[in-house]
């Protein structure tokens, strides 16, 4: 009984985030200026048909409810401007798993790095840490575009001077490949303060549990601690990943279409400009339902870790 | 003695391998969202529409228009019927052989009022189609016509693509678009790229075995990547590139001259824009050649042509900076100077100027007129709009003070659409019925001399009545890599002599 | 430290370059340029320029700057020295009148046949006869004979008096200047230009119409109900650009007291610098460098772009060695003359106009193309050779783009107000070739 009432609790929350990430997307791209038919040619000619195919006529609230509704049964919809007729799931789920790809090995590189700088560098945090703060300090755009210009510059002096051949990734970000994508998650994971909040973060944990008395009962028993902080630390990061998650996504976006990645965020970012709303608003299902996930996950570690919070479950 | 063989093994992977194969890389700002000739709005669909289709007729290097699709043509006595006979041997790329009943379904698709096509106007001189085997054709004209030919040269599509004439933009054909031109789409790439080949079925050998095209959204670094040899052609060089591409011995530059000219627009059905006298002031209020320094080289303008136009009038000079016959005309509307600022009835001037986000340079040129406006006393807002944006708030509400745009033309410089009272285009709302008058005239007239008078003075007209600030047109051209030889460029649609292309 | 080093060798040795490139010019092959003579021997430039005090530097100065008539002026203060120098600046403003003259005839003919073909020719105008003259005049007596037989049903008396009066006679010469029908006055005032080379006459009138008949427009033309408009239909005088490229000619050797300028500038004891300065370059240089050797028969443009490109590795390896080796003085005139770059488009003007002569319109755009600034592209500055542009119209009309024709004589037309006629005739060209197209206009 008890498991059902979190799962319905979870399922709720679930719900609502989605819903209220989907309304808030509705509501900007109602706000803004324009709408899909300003873009169809020839749309002022044949406005009143086309608000009725694509239902525009409705007043907002039934257009969110019939979205929702929709959505709960699988059905994003098809794209009005992006690609016009191409089902939102068929162009949305590669996109997200291009994202994914990237987001992922980000999130765990981030939190990896933290960690091991963490460990290392003591209270104050060494020389490591602090130059990590002053590069991660540095917005995920400028990041990306510094690191672009730079390799491609060396690289193309390099390969004028006959020093080397040209490489199969240059010139980034217009050439796919995996140098590429691994940018893409090293600038994600360090840009925008990530990787020096998280180390930040995992730092005053870890010392916070090196004060923890049962370490300095464990010191004193001369027992290894390396294990009790390894495992107090999980609920930690866990709660770190989760928080982290949503502001990953939002970096995303600017990673992508600096890199020309067409990920889930260039997609959304285009949707929105084009005013594609069924798209734009099944990416941001995707993207609240990623954070969300990330936040089951992260809860479902932290419970199985912490047993007082078993307890309090 | 690891990390040593570590390291070398990574620079080693990183920096190996060359990259480039043989397909032509060309740059798009945007890549087209369906690949279908009867929606052609933009430049680039345009562009990949010439890979891909082919018309009943083409243009030669000579600019004359020749058959293509078309085979033979007898046209009646009374030039108001058209016998085609079509090639017997073009093919889909799907293998299917082309026949009449594809052309005939393509202009009855084009004139569906449901297919909202945007090509419409390009079939209505047609007054019907008439199948009369698998490889003839009968066209019946509304009016006499005495080169039809130079007006078919619209795409065909497939018939056997479609359910029927009532075509949508969101038909499976958008993805999946099939012609008889010689490259075939292979595939939408992930990055937005587009894949084309060769189409081994082609009549003619076809020496460019792949093209690419790439949607590269920033136009600064499109110069960039041609210089990195990661693109082989750009098609418009932002002018503050040319200095350097001019020095790369790797590119060669084409004048790709498109009788496009910068302007602004005012909102006629606004006060106090209304007034032909305020709409002066401004012109006499700006100076033209400080804002088209920064941004490029070309010509200042007085009117809707390019100044190499046979409609130019030359003796219209363009608007120069004149601050006191600017204040005259702003006294005259009951403006005062109080300050720094013009005002009337004590409420300061202020204006808005909107500018299109994806217009190269806007930028710059709407910061800079807004410190000329703002030193002449009136208060300037800005803004860049997106394309939905510009279309709801520009082409629907008319909700706008000034804009900045432009506009590009091809070799009939047409500007009905844009000052006619009727025009589909005239979103200024300007309205004049001696230049309506004369755009008729000239529309009707075959005369080329009646033609030049007629146009001539719609110039001076529409000089003089200011809906817009005619500012300048740009010199334009496009870049291509040294491998690429035997380029010849149309000066509209850029990829027609493709064939002829080769890379090294 | 040792890391850094391995990562050094491994660029080198494990990802290592193209060793087996071709050499690369040295640009030995131009030492004896003029360019070259400029940078290397920057005294002897100044002697051959002259000082302010002389109006030769003003002269140089002009030509450098492609003002041939300011350089004809400025030369000759009446010593033999100065009379040569003027001439060498009145043989290129002949050259590119020649230019214009060979453009004047295309699109007169080209224009004239179209209209006939297109539209026919308008009832009673008077078009036939300025057809007819331009036919006679440049030696088409058939054509000129079927024309002037139209122009007898044009409307104006004078006009078919006067075609009346060519028929007769057969040719354009023979007219007084005293009779009372202006256009014939007009073939006498061309006759007399020809043959003293005072082009004044010409000048004064070049911007104005031969003749002009008013055409009406009903206002009930085919119940298009639309209102009446009166135009002027003026024609321009088609003989301007001949009796120009003559007088000018006609000019040069009065000048150089020779029938041939050329030959008297060459065989005279001017320095050999003055002689090649701001010139082309020698057959024997180009085909040291092998540029422009063994040409195709056909009007291929990847042949020409293959030339340019050949071209520039030379001069580029000159520059740099130039700029290495030169004297402050030097290294000066390398840059503030942009002796490169005028070298360059000398020599591909040179190119350009053997392949018109070639019947090779193609290539001769792709030669004049590649030589242009185009930091300056819609001026004449001394890398944008006026001939250039002259050379664009004539192989744009030539391969039927007419429209892109207008904007390289649009390049023109400040310094040269003469061609008004000639753009005009060249804008009623491209309007009757577009008369059927669709008309098509885009945002952005």
């Amino acid at each position: 009984m008890r498991l059902l009432k979190s799962l319905g609790r979870v399922g709720l929350s679930f719900f609502l985030t989605l819903a209220g990430a989907v309304l808030f997307v509705q509501l900007l791209l109602w706000a803004a200026p324009g709408d899909p038919i300003d873009l169809v040619p020839n749309g002022v000619e044949f406005r009143a048909e086309l608000e009725a195919e694509w239902d525009l006529d409705r007043p907002l609230p039934a257009r969110f409810a019939a979205y929702l509704g929709r959505a709960f049964q699988g059905d994003l919809g098809t794209s009005l401007t992006y690609r016009p007729g191409s089902s939102v799931s068929e162009l949305a789920w590669p996109a997200a798993l291009r994202s994914a790809r990237i987001l992922v090995p980000a999130l765990v590189l981030t939190l990896s790095v933290a960690l091991i700088m963490a460990w290392f560098s003591g209270r104050r945090g060494g020389p490591a840490v602090r130059l990590t703060q002053a590069v991660s300090i540095a917005p995920v755009f400028l990041l990306a575009f510094l690191s672009v210009t730079f390799l491609n510059e060396s690289t193309f002096s390099l390969i004028e001077s006959g020093a080397i051949e040209r490489p199969f990734w240059f010139a980034l970000p217009d050439t796919d490949s995996w140098v590429r994508s691994l940018l893409a998650i090293l600038v994600l994971a360090v840009g925008s303060g990530a990787l020096s909040e998280v180390t930040a973060a995992c730092t005053d944990e870890l010392n916070h549990l090196r004060n923890a008395p049962f370490i300095e009962a464990a010191v004193a028993r001369g027992a290894r601690v390396g294990p009790h902080l390894v495992w107090n630390l999980i609920p930690a990061v866990a709660s770190v990943f989760s928080n982290r998650a949503a502001f990953f996504v939002g970096g995303l976006v600017i990673i992508e279409k600096v890199l020309q990645l067409n990920g889930a965020g260039a997609m959304l970012w285009q949707a929105c400009l084009m005013r594609d709303y069924p798209l734009a608003m099944g990416l941001t299902v995707m993207a609240a339902g990623a954070v969300c996930l990330a936040r089951l996950i992260s809860d479902v570690v932290r419970v199985a870790v912490d047993p007082r919070l078993r307890e309090a479950a | 003695m690891q990390t040593r063989r570590i390291s070398i093994l990574l620079l080693a992977l990183f920096f190996s391998a060359p990259a480039w194969g043989q397909a032509l890389r060309y740059a798009e700002d945007k890549a087209p969202g369906i690949v279908n000739p009867v929606y052609t709005t933009s430049m680039s669909e345009a562009r990949l529409n010439e890979l891909l289709f082919e018309g009943l007729y083409i243009d030669n290097t000579e600019l004359m228009s020749v058959p293509a699709l078309a085979e033979t043509a007898q046209l009646s006595d009374d030039k108001t019927e058209m016998t085609i006979r079509l090639r017997y041997d073009a093919r889909w790329h799907d293998g299917v052989p082309f026949t009449s009943a594809d052309v005939a379904f393509t202009i009855e698709a084009m004139k569906n009022k449901k297919s909202l096509s945007t090509e419409r106007g390009r079939v209505a001189w047609i007054k019907k189609v008439e199948v009369l085997d698998d490889t003839a054709i009968k066209l019946y004209f509304e009016n006499p016509e005495a080169r039809p030919q130079d007006k078919l040269m619209f795409k065909i599509l497939p018939k056997h693509r479609f359910t029927g004439v009532d075509m949508k933009r969101t038909d499976a054909f958008r993805t999946e678009p099939i012609g008889t031109g010689p490259y075939k789409l292979v595939r939408y790439n992930d990055d937005n790229s587009i894949a084309l080949e060769a189409n081994p079925d082609y009549r003619e050998t076809v020496k460019l075995s792949e093209m690419v095209m790439r949607e590269v959204s920033d136009k600064n670094y499109q110069a960039k990547l041609l210089h990195y040899e990661s693109l082989e052609a750009l098609v418009r060089v932002l002018p503050r590139d040319l200095a350097s591409l001019q020095n790369n011995r790797k590119v060669e530059l084409y004048p790709y001259q498109t009788n496009s000219w910068w302007y602004l627009g005012f909102n006629l059905g606004k006060k106090p824009f209304d007034d032909p006298r305020f709409r002066q002031a401004i012109g006499l209020l700006i100076d033209q050649e400080a804002l088209m320094a920064p941004i490029g080289t070309g010509d200042l303008l007085s009117g809707p042509y390019v100044k190499s136009s046979p409609y130019y009038n030359h003796d219209v000079p363009a608007w120069r900076p004149d601050e006191f016959a600017a204040s005259g005309k702003l006294e005259e509307l009951g403006y005062e100077r109080q300050g720094e600022l013009w005002t009337k009835g004590g409420i300061p001037l202020e204006l808005t100027i909107t500018a299109h986000q994806s217009l190269e340079s806007s930028q710059e040129v709407v910061i800079n007129l807004q410190s000329q406006l703002q030193a002449a006393g009136i208060k300037v807002n800005v803004e860049f709009l997106d394309e939905a944006s510009w279309k709801a708030r520009v082409w629907r509400e008319r909700n706008f003070d000034i804009i900045l745009s432009q506009w590009t033309f091809d070799r009939n410089e047409d500007i009905r659409d844009q000052f006619h009272g009727k025009g589909s285009r005239n979103f200024t709302g300007y309205s004049s019925s001696r230049v309506d008058a004369l755009l008729d005239r000239a529309r009707e007239s075959t005369d080329p001399h009646v033609k030049k008078a007629a146009l001539r003075e719609v110039h001076a007209a529409i000089h003089e009545d200011a809906p817009m600030i005619f500012l300048w047109t740009l010199d334009s051209y496009a870049a291509l890599s040294t491998r690429v030889r035997n380029v010849v460029v149309h000066p509209f649609y850029f990829f027609t002599y493709v064939l002829d292309w080769r890379m090294d | 430290m040792r890391l850094y080093v391995t990562i050094l060798l491994s660029l080198a040795i494990g990802c290592g370059g193209d060793d087996a490139k071709n050499a690369a010019p040295s640009g030995d092959a131009l030492d004896a340029s003029w360019a070259n003579i400029v940078v290397s021997q920057p005294v002897r430039f100044a002697e051959v320029v002259g000082d302010e005090r002389t109006g030769r530097r003003d002269g140089w100065i002009a030509l450098h700057q492609n003002d041939f008539g300011a350089a004809v002026d400025a030369f000759n203060d009446g010593t033999p020295h100065g009379k040569l120098l003027a001439t060498r600046a009145a043989v290129e403003r002949s050259e590119l009148f020649e230019d214009l003259a060979r453009v004047n005839d295309i699109a007169w003919f080209s224009t004239f046949s179209t209209w006939q073909q297109r539209t026919g020719i308008p009832e009673g105008s008077g078009l036939p006869y300025v057809a007819g003259l331009h036919a006679l005049d440049a030696g088409d007596s058939d054509a000129a004979t079927a024309w002037l037989e139209l122009a007898s049903n044009a409307k104006a008396e004078e006009v078919r008096n006067a075609a009346l009066q060519l028929t007769e006679r057969g040719n354009v010469t023979g007219f007084s200047a005293d009779v009372e029908n202006s256009l014939l006055r007009s073939l006498a005032r061309h006759e007399l230009a020809r043959q003293n080379g005072d082009l004044l006459p010409i000048l004064q009138r070049a911007n104005s119409a031969l003749f002009s008949e008013p055409v009406e427009v009903a206002s009930d033309e085919e119940g298009s109900g639309l209102p009446a408009l009166t135009v002027e239909r003026s024609f321009f005088d088609p003989q301007v650009g001949r009796t120009l490229a003559l007088g000018y000619a006609k000019n040069a050797t009065g000048l150089a007291g020779d029938a041939s300028p050329n030959s008297a500038v060459l065989n005279s004891d001017l320095d050999p610098l003055a002689k090649a300065l701001f010139g082309g370059a020698p057959a024997e240089m180009l085909a040291q460098i092998d540029v422009a050797q063994n040409p195709t028969a056909e009007d291929d443009v990847e042949w020409a772009r293959e030339q340019v490109r050949r071209l520039d590795e030379h001069l580029d390896a000159w520059e740099g060695a130039s700029f290495a080796n030169a004297s402050d003085d030097g290294k000066a005139l390398l840059q503030d003359l942009d002796l490169a770059d005028v070298f360059r488009s000398r020599i591909l003007l040179g190119l350009a106009r053997e392949a018109l002569r070639g019947d090779h319109p193609r290539r001769a755009l792709a030669f004049a193309q590649l030589a242009l600034d185009l930091e300056h592209p819609r001026e004449i500055t001394p890398v944008n050779h006026p001939a250039l542009q002259a050379v664009i119209v004539e192989a744009q009309l030539r391969t039927g783009h007419t429209r892109e024709a207008l904007d390289a004589l649009q390049v023109l037309l400040p310094a040269y107000p003469v061609l008004l006629g000639l753009d005009e005739v060249i804008s009623d060209l491209a309007i009757l070739q577009n008369l059927d197209r669709h008309g098509d206009s885009k945002e952005n």
